[in-house]
């Protein structure tokens, strides 16, 4: 035994698989700066991966790293195209057949399941977008896939798609919550329609518009079924972030926080271990939203808070 | 007496405008919301560096008619105008000036004051930074501006504080100031004392009649005092057809028609 209390047993093969245990510490005897290292040290495995069972040598970091560089990328899609959309049913189609077309098809897409548009993903980005990239750009490496499979940037543009109802729903509410007296004022003073969108109304709609991203990103978050279909995979072999230029590889796999639920808990040999992984990484998404949510709640008290730049 | 024709006549005093400059005119204006007429026909002349009144029922089509003069009502659906509405000689609805400059040069105020959710200073600045005007030199209209709706005084120290903070009376005034910065040749005046209590109404009526020598005044109201108090002229209009024009005090003591004099002293319907 060391000094520091810890002591590391060796097992014997059968008896290892039978406990679930490689090494056995005495915890109660450690020091305080045992303990945390202890502490410091069971961290590191939950993150990068450590050598029981289940943990394939890797973390749910990467899982972790997924899950924020897919949303960024799906609202860096979705936003800039909700918001045009909602505004353009806003401004031109308020009245009339068609916007109340649109509007009744954005409600029902909202209520699609996420499955449907994992299909719609796997067709039109990977099979149909992707699978044409390839015949044009890389058409020396067929039959290997590069875009015509389940990347990154798929599963973004799925979720963005998945997303799009809501956020054109929030912010064209947002919008209509705008007095009409405020769009007449402007126009009365000679503004063109464009600028009273660009100089008032816009600016107006700022909560509105962070509402959408808020529940657009919740939305996104917990939709695993479809990015099944789209490139979610249970361990990534290149990160689609990483040091190499261009640092960002739409077109790779990635892990995701959700599917490591599913992953962990139905599909690890050992319920022991792969539960709780389970557990733990489930508890990670919900403070992944509770984060987001919080930091969103804050930009958008300071938004409004502030009197509008023109 | 007997009534004269409803239809399209204007009784309009002899030689009522003969020593005043002509700011604006309509000829034969006609205004459809859909397949309803709500204007019918309307030849009127607003006098230049005078005070109009508009008077009529509610529903009568004075803020159809004002909306008319800058062009407002095509933001409704379903709204058809003919007829010219001649500035300097140009007609508005046709000539090749764009609609915002048109509004630019006939301002507005509108009922219910409803400033820019921006501070006292950009409310005030707003139709100049339209014009690419930067903050140096927007200082001087925005001052002078407000100076002419006696708001300076008031509000020099916190001119970056929220409009919102301002009294109804005080933000009634700020709107006709955001008005006036842009200089413009009409302004249009919708029931601005609608949602004032009597004493800013009373303030509001003063500062009208300081107003009425800068530029021409359209002051669309129901209110019959109000009118007789600030208002030159007086155009009584009733179920979208103007019936007759007049100085204030003889269409208020003597009026032409018959369904004027009825109107006034409250005999109307
Ligand atoms: N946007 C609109 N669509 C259809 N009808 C309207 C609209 N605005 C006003 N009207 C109708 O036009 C008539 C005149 O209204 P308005 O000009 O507001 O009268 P006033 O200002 O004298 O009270 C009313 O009968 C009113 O119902
Ligand atoms: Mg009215």
């Amino acid at each position: 035994m060391h000094a520091d209390g810890r002591h590391s047993y060796r097992l014997g093969d059968a008896d290892a698989h039978e406990a679930g245990l490689v090494t056995a510490e005495r915890r109660n005897a450690l020091t305080f700066a045992g303990k945390l290292a202890f502490f410091g040290e069971r961290l590191r495995a939950y993150a990068f991966g450590g050598d029981r069972p289940g943990d394939h040598g890797q973390g749910l970091l990467p899982a972790l790293a997924g899950t924020l560089t897919l949303v960024l990328l799906m609202s860096l899609i979705v936003m800039p195209i909700g918001v045009a959309a909602a505004v353009h049913l806003h401004v031109y189609a308020g009245h009339g057949r068609i916007g109340a077309l649109v509007r009744g098809a954005v409600g029902s897409l909202a209520g699609v399941p996420s499955i449907v548009y994992g299909v719609l993903g796997l067709g039109l980005f990977v099979h149909g977008i992707g699978g044409g990239l390839d015949r044009w750009l890389h058409a020396d490496r067929l039959p290997v896939p590069t875009f015509g499979t389940g990347g990154l940037l798929w599963a973004a543009l799925t979720l963005a798609v998945l997303t799009l109802p809501v956020v054109v729903a929030t912010v064209e509410q947002g919008l209509a919550r705008i007095p009409d007296t405020q769009r007449l004022g402007s126009l009365a003073l000679g503004a063109t329609r464009g600028e009273t969108l660009r100089r008032l109304l816009l600016p107006q709609a700022r909560p509105a518009v962070l509402s959408a991203w808020i529940l657009a990103v919740a939305r996104a978050v917990g939709a695993v079924a479809p990015l099944m279909l789209v490139g979610v995979v249970k361990y990534a072999p290149a990160s689609p972030i990483d040091a190499a230029f261009p640092y960002l590889h739409p077109s790779r796999q990635f892990t995701h926080l959700g599917f490591a639920v599913y992953d962990q808990a139905l599909i690890s040999p050992d319920a022991l271990v792969g539960v709780p992984r389970a557990y733990s990484a489930a508890l990670l998404l919900v403070a992944l939203v509770l984060v987001l949510n919080a930091a969103a709640g804050l930009v958008g008290r300071r938004l409004r808070d502030r009197a509008l730049p023109i | 007496m007997a009534t004269p024709d409803f239809d399209s006549t204007t009784t309009i005093a002899a030689q009522l405008f003969d020593d005043v400059a002509i700011a604006l005119r309509t000829r034969s204006l006609s205004l459809w919301f859909e397949q309803r007429q709500i204007l019918h026909a309307i030849d009127l002349a607003v006098p230049a560096e005078r005070i109009l009144a508009v008077i009529g029922p509610s529903g009568s089509g004075k803020t159809s008619l004002l909306r008319c003069l800058n062009r407002l009502n095509e933001e409704v659906h379903g709204c058809r105008i003919d007829g010219e509405v001649l500035l300097e000689g140009a007609d508005l609805l046709r000539a090749a000036v764009p609609v915002h400059e048109v509004r630019r040069r006939v301002g507005m105020v509108f009922p219910k004051p409803d400033p820019f959710p921006l501070s006292i200073y950009e409310n005030v600045a707003y139709g100049l930074r339209l014009l690419g005007l930067r903050r140096a030199a927007l200082d001087a209209p925005v001052e002078d501006a407000l100076r002419a709706v006696a708001l300076w005084d008031e509000v020099a120290d916190r001119l970056d504080a929220p409009a919102f903070a301002l009294t109804p009376g005080q933000q009634q005034r700020l709107a006709i100031a955001r008005a006036l910065a842009l200089q413009p040749q009409v302004l249009l005046m919708d029931e601005p004392a609608a949602a004032l209590d009597p004493q800013s109404s009373l303030h509001l009526e003063d500062l009208l009649r300081r107003l009425g020598r800068r530029c021409a005044i359209v002051l669309a109201t129901h209110n019959l005092q109000q009118a007789a108090r600030v208002a030159d002229y007086a155009a009584f209009i009733s179920d979208g057809r103007l019936i007759e024009v007049n100085d204030t005090d003889t269409l208020f003591t003597n009026p032409l028609r018959r369904e004027t004099e009825d109107y006034v002293t409250g005999r109307y319907g």
